[in-house]
């Protein structure tokens, strides 16, 4: 496929996505079970099994389910070149992930980002800017296809519009912040706008009453 | 003169003064120029296209401040963007005039109003600092410098 027809058939997949994710997302919080009077964070009474799916990690190494299992796991999608919203949610979840140091290894979250921009994304890209934030952090990209599985499965939703740069357009993204329990389903959702004090508070509790 | 004549005229020259000390102040309130406040940009990984920068924009004139172009010598081009997040969905809303009311103020902040800095011309490290020029619908032109930092979550230098 030459490169306009094959943005043209992403860009027309994902706002298939984009709409599919918001009715998911809508429909997992129509069935909210709030872990406290004091949370933001939207807990699901029954933590949900997520989709298979086979990524690639920023080191090249094959991303999923199974790297889902056995630990804690915070997912935010993003993409690099998002000036305002993905470097400001990095920072916070790497002062998050240094408030979180005094919990036992076991209970620390792996820290990951899934990139909504696979096609100018490559894992090579992602080894220089994820781990600028965190060197814990793990960046994922892959197939489109397999992106959108994910994304599916967890209700997020992405769609490209038109912008003035080299490329020709810019993604919108779900902004959220989503909590996997160490058997790979999904337990949480940490909506904006997100604090170091507020996401230390809440995925302590969350870990506490589910661990 | 009378005495009253001699109150007349002393009222009359404190008259004249202050109304000579008003025209030569009220110029000066009126045309009182833009201040940027603490203003700095999020450092970046190397390969980010694109970073951005926030500030705090006053303007203490007694007249609306238009923001019309934003320019650095360190990158291809600098936009006013603002984030919106809809339904949990982030996404960006160009800001080509920004107006500023007398004795207002615009805050450019993280998930918020910033300004979009795309294509830098070369790698920083913290603490560096950036050029930047504020161009106005009158003319008037403002210059600042807006140096790199992590920002306030900046997980490298957390204290506990």
């Amino acid at each position: 496929m030459d490169k306009p027809l094959r943005l043209a058939v992403f860009a027309l997949v994902a706002v298939l996505a984009a709409v599919a994710g918001m009715t998911l997302a809508r429909w997992i919080q129509g069935t909210p079970a709030a872990a406290g009077a004091d949370t933001r964070a939207l807990v699901l009474q029954a933590p949900r099994a997520l989709p298979d799916f086979l990524l690639t990690d920023h080191e090249q190494r094959p991303f999923g389910p199974a790297r889902l299992r056995g630990r804690w796991t915070l997912l935010f999608f993003g993409f690099t070149r998002c000036p305002d919203v993905c470097p400001t949610t990095l920072n916070t979840l790497a002062g998050l992930a240094q408030a979180l140091e005094d919990l036992p290894a076991a209970l620390q979250p792996s820290i990951t980002m899934v990139s909504v921009d696979p096609m100018r994304d490559t894992a090579e890209e992602l080894s220089t800017y994820v781990p600028f934030f965190d060197p814990d952090f793990v960046g994922v990209t892959g197939e489109m296809g397999e992106v959108l599985t994910l994304t599916r499965g967890l209700g997020v939703a992405f769609a490209y519009q038109p912008a003035a740069n080299e490329e020709g357009y810019t993604v919108e993204h779900t902004a959220s912040v989503f909590l996997v329990d160490p058997r790979g389903r999904l337990a949480a959702i940490f909506s904006t706008p997100h604090r170091v004090d507020d996401l230390d508070r809440e995925y302590r509790q969350i870990v506490r009453q589910r661990g | 003169m009378t005495h009253r004549d001699v109150s007349q005229h002393r009222a009359g020259i404190l008259l004249l003064v202050l109304a000579l000390f008003l025209a030569a102040c009220s110029p000066e309130t009126d045309d009182r120029p833009a201040r940027i406040e603490d203003p700095w940009i999020r450092l970046a990984p190397p390969n980010a296209g694109m970073l951005a920068g926030y500030l705090v924009l006053e303007n203490p004139g007694a007249r609306p401040l238009e923001l019309v172009a934003v320019s650095s010598p360190d990158f291809a081009s600098v936009e006013v963007h603002r984030t919106e997040i809809v339904d949990g969905v982030a996404r960006m809303i160009a800001e080509p005039a920004l107006t500023v009311p007398p004795g207002g103020h615009a805050v450019f902040e993280p998930g918020g109003r910033h300004l979009m800095l795309h294509g830098p011309t070369r790698p920083f490290g913290e603490g560096e600092r950036v050029a930047l020029e504020f161009r106005f619908a009158d003319g008037a032109q403002l210059a600042f410098e807006a140096p790199l930092r992590r920002g306030p979550d900046g997980g490298h230098h957390h204290d506990h």
